[in-house]
């Protein structure tokens, strides 16, 4: 009987665990700091991609040891070739407590190029209030700038949170925005994301 | 039975030590200070900032299940401390880091013992918390494997850590918040911490690093090396000041006699502290003892 008791226990924190995690995850990949990934440069890229090196806005097959995220060309968290943040699918306590200030996070822009590259990062988003924030020790907010190389294969880090004016709340589409990956050095395009913010509840 | 220990004039002045260790924990791994974190950046040549995240406790536990991470934590050491420099330090001295360093965890015990005890729930002795701990990270470990996200959703060292920089004026951390992160800080803080007996609801039922901690602890007890908290049954007289005392739970006394779970003992040492009779004590695991301590643990 007290065997049965301690693997009913253990049962209970295993479901709670899954439960509560795919609750969470719900709201990570459609509402509620969103992360995705961005790799550059994509010129002329289109290659199987690995779990390692997920992401990019564009073609690919996953490779052999990919074992993580479902099947079927999502980026990390998102959509692919386009990161969409649907207000309209925030949950209940973030839509009573916070619903205008919303945030999405890469913690996975990664150079897949041959060479280092100092990059430059633009936000375009129909100039909403914005703020940024990095846990990289290398970055320039004043230029929007890493003020060190990003070896071939590692990654740079980076968030972003939006406050949405309560007017605009109520568009199906909120903003059709960017983000754009520079090479700081040669101001060329590595690569961009489309970034949506949207609210299906309007519908 | 009382909510607090009988005797909280006696360890009054071991919780101003435990204070001291967890103000310590705050400054080897907590922005703005993160001493040790700073250290070890600088050691690995790691471009990042310093702060609780740097030392996860909690995605390499996750990694365990998915082994095409081992060369990623093996490449990136600072994520072994939870899976390998904690689990090999409790396998000798027992979980020392949760009892007496960690802040996440100190933090809602100490803060707990200024709510009356009316408002508080006491499980002790009522449930057992450990087989809970070990399925629910077990639930975490195979998580991603069916789209769920426990590690980060539901961190009580990102709650901390939040907090910490608000104290000393960054308040993005707590200016943002999800509805998982919402759950997660009220279990942690209030419903599982300040408002539950010991204030380590959280550490009992959900800390994964506690719970690999307290696995290891135990192989030591059971390969009788190292050390552990031990009761002397020859001295003890059954009084249960030490189950009012112990914030984890992890005493319990029945049929007369009194046992620790050692899959549950933090190694706070407030029961060693608090028992009159000296009956408790922090010593190596040797044949004796191993052979007074082998009793299951009483919870029902």
């Amino acid at each position: 009987m007290k065997r049965v008791g301690t693997y009913s226990l253990a049962l209970l924190g295993f479901a709670f665990a899954l439960g509560f995690g795919r609750w969470a995850q719900s709201l990570f990949t459609k509402s509620e700091l969103m992360h995705f990934s961005v790799n550059f440069p994509s010129e002329g890229r289109a290659e199987a991609m690995s779990c390692c090196n997920v992401g990019g806005p564009w073609a690919r097959d996953y490779g052999d040891d990919w074992s993580d995220y479902p099947e079927g060309g999502l980026l990390a968290y998102g959509e692919e070739g386009a990161l969409v943040v649907d207000m309209g699918q925030q949950g209940f306590l973030k839509r009573t407590l916070q619903p205008n200030y919303i945030s999405i996070s890469s913690h996975w822009l990664r150079n897949v190029g041959t060479k280092p590259y100092r990059i430059r990062l633009e936000m375009d988003m129909c100039d909403l209030e914005m703020e940024w924030l990095t846990f990289e020790a290398d970055w320039d907010q004043a230029t929007q700038s890493s003020t060190r190389y990003i070896p071939t294969g590692d990654t740079f880090n980076m968030d972003w949170f939006f406050r949405i004016p309560a007017e605009q709340r109520n568009q199906s589409v909120i903003c059709d925005g960017e983000l754009r990956v520079i090479d700081a050095d040669t101001s060329t395009l590595l690569t961009d994301l489309p970034v949506r913010i949207v609210n299906s509840a309007v519908n | 039975m009382s909510l607090y220990p009988k005797n909280y004039r006696t360890l009054r002045p071991h919780w101003l030590r435990r204070i001291g260790f967890a103000l310590l924990g705050v400054v080897l791994l907590y922005a703005p200070f993160a001493l040790l974190t700073r250290a070890l950046l600088w050691l690995t040549g790691t471009p990042l900032l310093p702060d609780v995240h740097r030392i996860c406790m909690r995605m390499p536990i996750q990694w365990l299940a998915q082994p095409w991470m081992y060369a990623t934590m093996i490449q990136e050491p600072l994520y072994l401390g939870s899976v390998l420099v904690l689990p090999a330090i409790a396998l000798f001295v027992g979980p020392l880091f949760c009892g007496w360093l960690c802040p996440a965890g100190g933090f809602t015990e100490h803060l707990s013992r200024l709510v009356p005890t009316r408002f508080q729930i006491d499980l002790s002795g009522k449930v057992n918390p450990v087989p809970v701990r070990y399925g629910f990270t077990a639930g975490m470990m195979i998580a991603s494997f069916i789209g769920a996200n426990v590690c980060c959703s539901f961190c009580n060292f990102t709650y901390t850590q939040n907090l910490i920089s608000a104290v000393f004026g960054d308040f993005t951390g707590i200016a943002y918040w999800a509805s998982f992160m919402v759950v997660g800080f009220v279990l942690w803080f209030f419903v599982l911490g300040l408002f539950t007996r010991g204030g380590r609801g959280w550490c009992n039922f959900l800390c994964p690093a506690g719970a690999l901690q307290g696995l290891s602890h135990s192989l030591g007890r059971w390969l009788r090396i190292g050390r552990s908290v031990q009761i002397d049954h020859s001295l003890c007289r059954n009084c249960k000041t030490c189950v009012s005392t112990c914030p984890t739970w992890a005493i319990s006394s029945k049929e007369d006699q009194t046992q620790i779970n050692i899959h549950g003992c933090n190694v706070c040492m407030d029961c060693v502290e608090g028992c009159e009779q000296q009956a408790i004590a922090y010593k190596p695991n040797r044949r004796e003892a191993r052979h007074v301590e082998t009793a299951e643990p009483a919870h029902a």
